[in-house]
């Protein structure tokens, strides 16, 4: 594969401000947002709408510069997107493209690099059926639910073995159950490869279940307002780790500190 | 194979209640210029078979296609192009702009008048119909692509020229089309207009030349055959449209 050494990065940001400027005002989004991941750390990223959220991942992606601050990812400096990243937004059905079926989809990280037929092939195949979309392969998205539809977005950010997974409100476009189900099959799939996974979200259950620490912003512009530790013990469960003290006892100070 | 047919009966009663009312009326009103239904369709038969009407028929067709695919060729290139690199499209788009604003029906005299009456006249007319709202579409569609597409080709780090081919004209395809579509109707009336004013051949020509010579129901002839073209490239864009971008108009199609 193309990224034979698969252990997750690390990401070191420091001091990271965003802002941005029209003719009127300056308006300021981020400030001051120094965090570290280790390598193989699921890390959620929380809280309100429209807070800055996506717009730290889309900057630790490369998506969009940073104003000022230094950001580094396996200890490079980060300019532009990478392919030993995965990136997966909560809009299926504007990320997929629908001309392409769902193999060609996810082999689409493949395109106009010089590798192996046969290579490729047994990728797409092997991460479809991690994703259980095998029979699915020949289908359109636009043929296919919401969370098929994601599965195969999922799988695309996979295909490459990213050592750094950046999934921005993954699940929010998706019905309840089903939700429940990507959250296990990303936890699994990541935790397999040590992938170093960024998660955005909102929803603060979500953020606990998934991550080994999960990172609150507030205010405006947004800092980090707090870091909690996940202590619960991997892989997890739907049923007993969310009834578990620890569990319900992090949910109740995210929620108190959200609120206050 | 019922369905079928109790699905044409549904499409076609009314046409042939007009048709047969209007059958009634002139039969009763005697006006020249109103020719009965049975009337146009014997004269139909009769023009059928000279050769020099199914010559001006087979002209039309070609010239309709020859300039609609030129014109449709060069609108969809340049105009991706020009969606895609922002100071080729600083530079054109007012000069294109303004091209498109005047009717093409207001270009036609001009262009006879520096190409002459020949064939290369009446392409370059239909051409020049049909480039102008199909660049300005595919600019549009392709300046405006969707941030997530764009992430997407940022991501799997794709140069500028393979993010257009491979994510902006196909993620355009839908809008494209329907520019496409809707030049069908300027370009024939292009054609229509450019083999009235002059060129001695063609449907357009016809038309003018029976209705000057009182064959009426020869002129409702070259007019029927004329909507009848339109009517299949209409139809023909139906099928092209879902086609070649089902996820586009699936959802928006007419039954």
């Amino acid at each position: 594969m193309i990224n034979p050494d698969s252990a997750g990065l690390d990401v070191t940001a420091s001091k990271l401000t965003k802002s941005y400027t029209n003719s009127i005002k300056e308006l300021s989004v981020l400030e001051d947002i120094s965090l570290n991941i280790h390598s193989g750390e699921v890390v959620a990223i929380c809280g309100r709408s429209g807070i800055g959220k996506s717009t730290l991942l889309r900057i630790i992606a490369g998506l969009i510069p940073a104003t000022s601050g230094i950001l580094k990812i396996g200890g490079n400096d980060v300019v532009e997107p990478t392919l030993e990243m995965g990136f997966v937004t909560q809009d299926y059905s504007r990320s997929l493209l629908p001309w392409f079926s769902v193999e060609k989809n996810v082999a689409l990280p493949f395109r106009g690099k010089n590798i192996d037929k046969e290579k490729r092939r047994k990728a797409v195949q092997e991460i479809l059926e991690s994703v259980g979309l095998t029979q699915f392969a020949k289908y359109y998205p636009w043929q296919l639910s919401g969370g098929m539809q994601q599965k195969v977005a999922i799988a695309r950010a996979l295909i490459l073995s990213p050592r750094l997974l950046l999934l921005d409100e993954p699940f929010a476009s998706v019905d309840a159950q089903l939700r429940l189900e990507l959250e296990d099959l990303v936890a699994t799939l990541v935790s397999k490869k040590k992938i170093t996974t960024i998660i955005v979200t909102h929803d603060m259950d979500e953020a606990i279940y998934m991550a080994d620490r999960v990172i609150l912003l507030s205010g405006s512009p947004a800092k980090i307002k707090k870091i909690y530790v996940v202590s619960l013990k991997k892989p997890r469960n739907q049923i007993v780790t969310r009834e578990n003290s620890t569990f319900l006892k992090l949910r109740n100070e995210l929620y108190e500190d959200l609120k206050g | 194979m019922k369905i079928a047919a109790k699905n044409f009966l549904w499409r076609i009663w009314l046409p042939i209640i007009i048709l047969g009312i209007w059958q009634i009326i002139a039969s009763l009103e005697k006006n020249p210029f109103f020719p009965a239904p049975l009337r146009i369709w014997s004269a139909c038969l009769e023009v059928a078979k000279t050769y020099s009407v199914l010559n001006s028929l087979k002209s039309s067709l070609s010239i309709l296609l020859s300039g609609y695919l030129l014109g449709a060729l060069i609108g969809v290139f340049v105009g991706s192009l020009m969606g895609e690199f922002y100071l080729m499209r600083k530079l054109m788009l007012p000069a294109s702009n303004f091209i498109r604003s005047i009717p093409s029906v207001a270009k036609v005299p001009l262009i006879m008048a520096l190409m002459g009456l020949g064939t290369a006249t009446r392409i370059t007319a239909v051409c020049m119909a049909v480039l102008f709202p199909v660049l300005m579409s595919t600019v549009r569609a392709v300046a405006t692509t969707k941030q997530e597409l764009l992430d997407v080709a940022k991501t799997m780090k794709y140069g500028r020229i393979q993010g257009l081919i491979t994510i902006k004209i196909p993620a355009a395809t839908g809008e494209i089309l329907t520019g496409l579509h809707a030049a069908v109707q300027v370009a024939l009336l292009t054609m229509i207009l450019s083999e009235m004013l002059g060129s001695g051949i063609g449907i357009g020509a016809f038309i003018i030349q029976s209705q000057s010579t009182f064959r009426i129901a020869n002129m409702w002839v070259g007019i029927f055959v004329v909507g009848i073209i339109g009517l299949f490239l209409n139809f023909l864009f139906l099928k092209l449209e879902r086609k070649f971008a089902p996820w586009y108009f699936e959802s928006r199609g007419l039954n």
